[in-house]
């Protein structure tokens, strides 16, 4: 029998479909459907992967949605041609911006001044009242009635020959009597029947999902879904044989299926996508202009005369980019930067756009070409009909004008924000499968409390039972099914965090455009796989605090010390930098202030720009999974010697010691060992990467193999260099990339080391960012004898600012003393610190009375200052300015009238004085830092009874040896590739302490680990070189010792 | 100078479990006793009690019981299948705002001895009720109060006593000045800026400029201190017993024959009725008790004590007691008493009585109908377009006659409804309701709402019997309404759960084509089918089920399913 399913929901269907399109195609496939239409409701979200998939499985695939209208009864829309798409992504475009985010909303007269080309199949069930909701539950249930003659003659009248009526049965208790009904409809009407499954899952077990994802929607638990559920588990698609069986009175209507796939000749691969060309003059071409601005750009780059290499990339880029029409798409670009860099922002292209000369020509990256080994081909290749990504960093603050530059230039129907699919998480599908199993709400709450952030099942299990759920019992066992089942599905659509779409024609001819939920803001359907899989080109605009650091560094250098600075400027290989990146002092820098990176540094000591090009680079899954980290650090060490099977593989590796650290190094060694062309060998990387699918991998691992061998290489290092390849293929680095980023290394390594006032007050002020909080950013810089000043009303800004200190004659020897801002107190509002700046003027405010007069201060906010112990300019202390503070009228800056009225006539009685113990707690409690000490400080007496050693004593004591530490988390790691090891940084009052948890040691003490944030821990002493670890045996709850001191320590993966 | 006694009943001080025993607490055998103090009954009871020793017993305007207990219920409600795994609530941790009741022993305390004893008196009849509680006495409410919470042994009944002579006032001045601000009562907000200026006892309170502390943290903090040291009167809430409508008599020599006993209940019944008349309400449960002897052995009782008597009962003697039960509120002394006569004949063979009480326990308030002119006729005749008439013509008035003396013959849980479930398992599709446990006001807006229908009959235009549109209500409870349900798909009888049966099926469509009925074989002449059902999989395992409709030669129809995977055959219903 010829069946095609057009009528199948995915995922996509939020909260609707219960099966992914993968899982639809391949149970299709192995069903002997000829063709599936996945028709997700008023969305073409899922069409790409239904489209990828459908590729791979070679089924036939019809584009297709599922609309809805106000007025009329629901349909489906097959796609049969070029500008039948298009009319579809305009219709649905058009129903989702006139929708809050989310929603779509057509009428009937909308479906026929799009529909000339559709072909459609009408839904026979259907409820007026409900088209507009956000679910179709209650279509199918809560009124829904078969569809009458009237309302499906309009379809007739309008669409004719191309309008169906869809036949579906699902074993219902009055099928026969159904098909009966919808017979005679077809015979009154002569709109035809065609058969279809209605299809919301690829197979049965997936029926308690949807019941789950039914509850979900409807804000209900599964008890109570009644009116939505579907009474049998029989939207899944069926065996041949069970619709031939329920079908066997309309043959017809199954042979219609095929006769409509036949015509859905359609395909995603159809799609032409162009670039905008309008940036080039009118009077030259696009690649002609393009040459023109790299040739420029070239002569500016290299103003002694341009390498020979440089010539020859150039060229050779430039006959590329040309080949595959990308030159509209590098003007854009272009643009973009020049853009940037005339408002003043800070930006850095990055990624493997930075192999590219043209790039670094055309100024949108900084590494210059000469200097690194280029593989164009990670970036743009002639076998990869996939785009080139070009990412730029910007600054984080000022990202927005970019991209509203973007939206004003190209319009909102020429550029939209890439969509990006949001899924179910471990912790969000516990959450929903527990509220729809109907726990109770402190119970789910509980269990996804009680989750680490990444877990795998037998955790998941231990987790619940942990909290009170029986995994074993009938109700933890379905909901341990179910939360596995949920997880990694589709929730909703978000946006991407930069990039943008950008065509020369209307891109809602292209993919539908919808709404935001931040104003200003329209999102494509489709997510940067999306993008990629189709070969649309997107440039991201992302945003990076460290840039914005780095801007106000020289903001303030060029206020304070009248220094001037550029990225460019920074002078180059400074023997001090390195020594403090060789002592780990990395606390804030960019990239290399993580643990990992941190503990690597003085192994690693990188002593010039390379090698901080490597260091980036080398911490990260990749290296780590490929087992390439040891083998370099003992090769840079000189206690084993690189060997190179061959020249070529020399040529490739010479610069990492024969170890590939880098992307390109893994896919020229492809290219060299195995004989892959390069684009064969990014083909193999991106089959490896994030869209895998199964078969693709095996197939290149049998050729890379095959080469080698063929080539005189051993299997050993054949297997070894699949492995680094695989372990390239998501998470490392490009040489490019890990250049770019190395720049903004030592920028930013250079800032601390020379400028470290400056330095923290720029990170501080440019929070959030980076791993570590203010209060480890102030803690750092009193160690680097920084002069940190308290906030305080008449001296302090909204960010933190800097102050001459005593002693400085000029610019070159003048210290400069950090004055913390008044943004570190929690709480407080940048408006209302705003209000009382400009209001003080030149004139100090004298009183906490003047505070409230002259600065329009309200009492909560005066109260909150006073907590923080802001106002020591005259002569208050905590509890006094408090009392002052209580005397104010609430609204008094509502109050004009009453403004000569004093309202603390009284002196302030003698309240009792804040013991030190006191004061820092309620510094930690108002600031989460405190200048007069540090809380452990208080207890250390007890502790040392405990022999609970200092992080500086730490120094001294000898390796091997247990010791008992005690401290403040600071923060907590668990990389993925640590093997199950947490990484936690522990502060006393002398310093920072490090941790190593095993896995073992973390389940065990599990509570204490994830909820308590001040730790005793008893543990063995690690010494390596001047990295020192305690490597945790047991840990105890400091906090009920401490009390009220509640600092949250940052977590990461 | 006052005597006040502060009891408080731990319902928990506040979740820091100062008295200890918070983390016990789900464990505590006497949790149970103690939920019963706090429910609003309860208080009522504590002060019942408590008038033993005091005419004047209150507590403070803070307590707010049933805001705490509707929120407990809000928080325990829907639990289902969690509700195995739902932490045990902690009675005290829902209660913790509860705080205490006071007892003004000014002028009584006299006849017990001093106030040391009768709060020792108070703490052994405490302990004697098993209910652990704090015990104070002080001159004043606050005193009492900070006392009970702050100088009280927490994990015994131990009393504390303040000494409530004037030139002791000095000394007890200085011990309440050792007491943090908290035992003032004050609101969370003033206790947090004390807490922020330093502020901790109530020495270091009292050391501040009154008028500085009113102005910055409000004036309830000034009253406050001024209550507890007696410098400001705090009053009391006092707790009065509720309304009773209780009628009762007991009789001069002992009498016999029913019409006796309903004339006297009738006369008992009179005053009830007038009373209530006159507040604008209605009896809905009546409670009736008799002290009566059977074969000539009479057994005295003590009637007003609700343990006695129950007591009594328990054990099978001579008290009887009944409660009628309405379906709506009324005060119709006719059909009151023609229901006292229908649970009267149950009582069985009387031969004397000695005492009759009747206690209207349960009173609502009555529906406001405007007068017709003609008002005996309103009753039976209905008005066009003002008359209530129940879907079945039946005017409301003798519904609820009907389903009251339904209730009072055959019991409450007897007279129930069916309700239909939107389920997809034909056995949880629809579930029994006592009718008289039904909410009033939305039963009586679904089925006793206003049918306009006499205006068509006064038009002379029948109502249509069934239009499409009343059809297609009727089905849209179910779940199947996707498949367009026909009227005759369901049975009209259930099984309440399925019988299996045996059956023969037809290889190729699984159909029955003869079942085993009423002990012989049955030959399936038609069938429908197979639907089926694919449900319930969070109430146990899941049910999948294929039903057929079949009709057997002698023309009776079933519904019968095939249970999968199993191929057991169940019958679930008839037609008719």
């Amino acid at each position: 029998m010829n069946y095609a399913e057009l009528h199948c929901k995915s995922s996509f269907s939020f909260l609707q479909g219960a099966s992914s399109a993968d899982q639809l195609v391949q149970r299709a496939v192995r069903l002997g459907y000829t063709a599936l239409a996945i028709t997700d409701r008023n969305t073409l979200a899922g069409i790409v992967r239904g489209h990828g998939a459908a590729v791979d499985a070679e089924l036939q695939y019809i584009v297709a949605a599922e609309l809805t209208f106000d007025d009329a009864p629901p349909c489906v829309v097959w796609i049969r041609n070029r500008s039948a798409y298009a009319a579809l992504c305009r219709l649905l475009t058009l129903g989702r911006r006139q929708a809050s985010k989310g929603n779509c909303r057509l009428s009937f007269e909308d479906l026929v001044s799009h529909g000339d080309e559709f072909l459609l199949g009408v839904i026979p069930d259907w409820n007026r009242l409900s088209t507009g909701a956000s679910s179709d539950h209650h279509r199918m249930h809560a009124a829904a009635k078969l569809i009458d003659a009237a309302d499906l003659q309009r379809y007739h009248d309008m669409f004719g020959e191309r309008c169906y009526l869809l036949a579906e049965l699902h074993r219902g208790s009055a099928d026969l009597q159904r098909l009966d009904l919808l017979q005679k409809l077809s015979q009154q009407t002569g709109v035809p029947l065609v058969a279809s499954g209605d299809v919301y899952y690829h197979d049965p077990s997936h029926a308690r999902l949807q019941d789950v994802l039914t509850a979900t929607a409807h804000g209900c638990t599964v008890h109570d879904i009644g009116p939505y559920q579907f009474a049998n588990a029989q939207r899944h698609m069926r065996p041949l044989e069970d619709i031939a069986k329920l079908f066997q009175q309309i043959p017809q209507a199954l042979q219609r299926t095929r006769e409509i796939a036949d015509i859905c000749g359609f395909s995603l691969s159809e799609l032409r996508y162009e670039y905008p060309a309008e940036l080039a003059p009118t009077n030259i071409t696009p690649i002609a202009y393009l040459k023109q601005l790299a040739w420029t750009g070239a002569h500016e780059r290299y103003p002694q005369g341009i390498p020979h290499k440089v010539i020859n990339l150039l060229q050779h880029e430039l006959e590329l980019i040309g080949e595959l029409h990308y030159e509209a798409y590098f003007l854009t670009v272009w643009d973009l930067v020049r853009f940037a860099r005339s408002q003043d922002i800070l930006c850095q292209g990055r990624g493997s756009a930075a192999n590219s000369v043209v790039c670094f020509c055309l100024g949108v990256t900084s590494v210059d070409p000469a200097t690194t080994q280029l593989l164009f081909e990670r970036f743009i290749s002639r076998e990869r009909a996939e785009a080139p990504d070009i990412d730029v960093d910007f600054e984080h603050e000022r990202r927005e004008e970019v991209l509203q530059y973007l939206y004003k230039k190209y319009g909102r129907d020429r550029a939209g924000m890439t969509g990006v699919v949001t899924t179910y998480r471990m912790r969000s599908a516990v959450r929903e499968v527990g509220k729809a199993l109907g726990f109770p709400a402190d119970l789910v709450d509980a269990v996804a409390k009680n989750l680490d952030g990444r877990i795998a099942e037998g955790n998941l299990c231990l987790r619940c039972r942990e909290v009170g759920l029986d995994p074993d019992e009938l109700a933890g066992e379905r909901f341990m099914e179910l939360v596995e089942m949920l997880r990694g599905m589709p929730r909703h659509l978000s946006q991407h965090v930069g990039g943008m779409v950008i065509t020369q024609g209307l891109l809602s001819e292209l993919v539908p455009i919808e709404n935001a939920a931040m104003d200003g803001r329209t999102v494509i359907q489709w997510n940067k796989d999306d993008l990629d899989e189709l070969g649309i080109l997107k440039v991201d605009c992302l945003s990076l605090g460290m840039l914005s650091a780095i801007h106000k560094c020289f903001d303030m250098l060029q206020q304070h010390k009248n220094e001037e600075w550029t990225l460019a400027t920074i002078p180059a290989d400074d023997s001090e930098v390195y020594d403090m990146i060789c002592k780990a002092d990395t606390v804030g820098v960019f990239q290399i202030e993580s643990r990992a990176q941190m503990s690597m540094l003085p192994r690693l000591k990188p002593r010039c720009f390379y090698d901080l090009v490597i260091e980036v680079a080398i911490v990260r899954p990749g290296p780590i999974q490929g087992n390439m980290v040891h083998p370099y650090l003992k090769r840079r060490a000189g206690l084993e010697e690189p060997s190179y099977p061959n020249d070529a593989i020399r040529e490739v590796l010479d610069r990492t010691l024969g170890v590939p650290l880098f992307q390109e190094q893994a896919m020229r060694l492809a290219v060299v060992a195995a004989g892959f062309t390069p684009g064969e060998a990014d083909q193999l990387r991106r089959a490896m990467g994030a869209w895998r699918r199964p078969g693709v991998i095996e197939k290149f691992h049998q050729k890379l193999i095959k080469g080698m061998l063929l080539r005189g290489l051993s299997m050993e290092f054949a297997e070894q260099v699949f492995t680094q390849i695989r372990g390239f293929g998501e998470y490392g680095f490009p040489e490019s990339h890990a250049a770019s980023f190395a720049l903004l290394v030592y920028v930013s390594a250079w800032l601390k080391c020379h400028h470290p006032a400056v330095f923290a007050a720029a990170v501080i002020n440019s929070q959030p960012m980076g791993f570590y909080s203010v209060s480890d950013l102030v803690t750092d810089a009193r160690r680097h004898a920084v002069t940190v000043l308290p906030v305080d009303v008449n001296l302090s800004d909204w960010d933190c600012t800097l102050e001459v200190e005593d002693g400085g004659t000029n610019n070159a020897n003048k210290r400069l003393a950090l004055r913390l801002g008044m943004k570190v107190v929690h709480g407080i509002r940048q408006d209302d610190v705003m209000r009382i700046l400009e209001n003080r003027g030149e004139r100090l405010y004298g009183s906490v009375e003047d505070l409230r007069r002259r600065g329009r201060a309200s009492r909560s906010f005066i109260m909150k200052l006073a907590d923080a112990d802001a106002f020591s300019s005259f002569q208050r202390d905590r509890r006094s300015a408090l009392w002052e503070a209580l005397a104010q009228e609430r609204s008094s800056c509502e109050q004009p009238l009453f403004d000569l009225i004093s309202a603390s006539d009284d002196d302030v009685p003698e309240l009792p004085v804040m013991q030190p113990a006191e004061q820092v707690e309620m510094d930690y409690r108002t600031a989460g830092l405190s200048l007069k000490g540090h809380p452990l400080m208080f207890w250390r007496e007890q502790l040392a009874a405990k022999s609970v050693v200092t992080a500086t004593q730490l120094e001294t004591l000898g390796n091997n040896r247990y010791v008992r530490v005690a401290g403040i988390v600071l923060l907590r790691q668990r990389p993925f590739t640590a093997k199950g090891i947490t990484f936690v940084t522990l502060e006393d009052e002398t310093g920072t302490i490090n941790l190593v948890l095993k896995q073992y040691i973390w389940e065990r003490y599990y509570s204490v680990g994830r909820r308590s944030n001040a730790w005793l821990v008893h543990g063995k002493l690690e010494k390596k070189g001047s990295v020192i670890h305690v490597v945790a045996h047991r840990l105890e709850d400091l906090s009920a010792t401490l009390g009220k001191y509640n600092p949250k320590p940052r977590d990461f993966r | 100078m006052k005597k006040i006694i502060c009891i408080w009943i731990p319902g928990g001080i506040d979740s820091t479990g100062k008295d200890g025993m918070s983390k016990e607490a789900g464990k505590d055998t006497r949790s149970v006793e103690r939920q019963v103090w706090e429910t609003q009954d309860g208080i009522s009871r504590l002060a019942r009690w408590a008038n033993r020793y005091s005419p004047l017993v209150g507590f403070p305007e803070s307590v707010n019981w049933k805001r705490e207990l509707a929120a407990q219920e809000k928080r325990t409600a829907g639990k289902h299948v969690g509700t195995q795994y739902a932490h045990q609530p902690d009675p005290r941790a829902a209660a913790w705002k509860t705080e205490a009741i006071w007892l003004d022993v000014t002028d009584v305390c006299h006849y017990f001895g001093t106030v040391t004893k009768l709060a020792a008196r108070i703490s052994e009849d405490l302990i004697r009720l098993d209910i652990a509680a704090r015990i104070a006495a002080a001159s004043t409410v606050g005193a009492s109060w900070a006392a009970c919470l702050y100088l009280a042994n927490p994990t015994v009944n131990q009393t504390v006593v303040l000494s409530t002579d004037q030139q002791d006032q000095a000394a007890v001045r200085e011990e309440l000045g050792q007491l943090p601000v908290n035992s003032l009562r004050l609101p969370a907000t003033a206790l947090d800026a004390l807490a922020r200026l330093g502020i901790v006892t109530l020495e270091q309170l009292i050391a501040l400029p009154q008028e500085a502390i009113a102005q910055r943290l409000g004036a309830v903090v000034i009253q406050r201190c001024q209550q507890l040291f007696g410098q400001a009167i705090e009053p009391l809430k006092m707790i009065h017993s509720q309304q009773q409508y209780l009628s009762e008599q007991v009789l001069l020599g002992p009498i016999g024959g029913v019409q006796m006993v309903v004339n006297l209940f009738r006369h008992l019944l009179d005053p009830i009725l007038e009373r209530l008349k006159k507040r604008g309400r209605g009896v809905l449960q009546l409670c009736c008790k008799f002290e009566v002897s059977r074969y000539g052995q009479r057994i005295y009782c003590d009637t007003t004590a609700n343990v006695a008597s129950e007591t009594v009962v328990a054990s099978g003697t001579h008290v009887e007691q009944f409660t009628i039960g309405l379906y709506r509120p009324t005060v119709e002394c006719i059909h009151l008493v023609s229901l006292f006569q229908l649970a009267w004949e149950k009582v069985g063979r009387i031969d004397e009585m000695y005492h009759i009480s009747i206690e209207a326990t349960q009173t609502a308030v009555m529906q406001q109908v405007q007068l017709g002119l003609f008002t005996e006729q309103e009753s039976e005749q209905p008005v066009a377009g003002v008359c209530e008439l129940a879907r079945d013509q039946i005017p409301p008035r003798v519904l609820a006659r009907l389903i009251d003396r339904l209730t009072s013959r055959l019991g409450k849980q007897r007279v129930s409804r069916p309700q239909l479930r939107a389920e997809a398992q034909p056995e949880f599709s629809f579930e029994m309701q006592v009718v008289v446990e039904l909410d009033m006001q939305r039963w009586c807006n679904h089925v006793l709402r206003p049918v306009r229908k006499s205006l068509d009959a006064s038009s002379g235009h029948a109502p249509p019997p069934t239009t499409q549109k009343t059809r297609h209500n009727t089905q849209r409870s179910g779940w199947a309404l996707g498949q367009q349900l026909s009227i005759d798909s369901r049975p009209l009888w259930y099984w309440g759960s399925p019988l299996e049966i045996q059956c023969y099926t037809k290889n190729r469509t699984g159909a029955p084509v003869r079942l085993f009925h009423r002990g012989s074989w049955q030959q399936v002449i038609r069938s429908w089918g197979p639907e089926r059902i694919e449900t319930g999989w969070w109430r146990s395992r899941a049910v999948r089920r294929e039903y057929f409709r079949v009709e057997i030669d002698s023309g009776q129809r079933f519904w019968v399913f095939r249970q999968l995977p199993t191929a057991q055959w169940f019958l679930q219903g008839n037609f008719g």
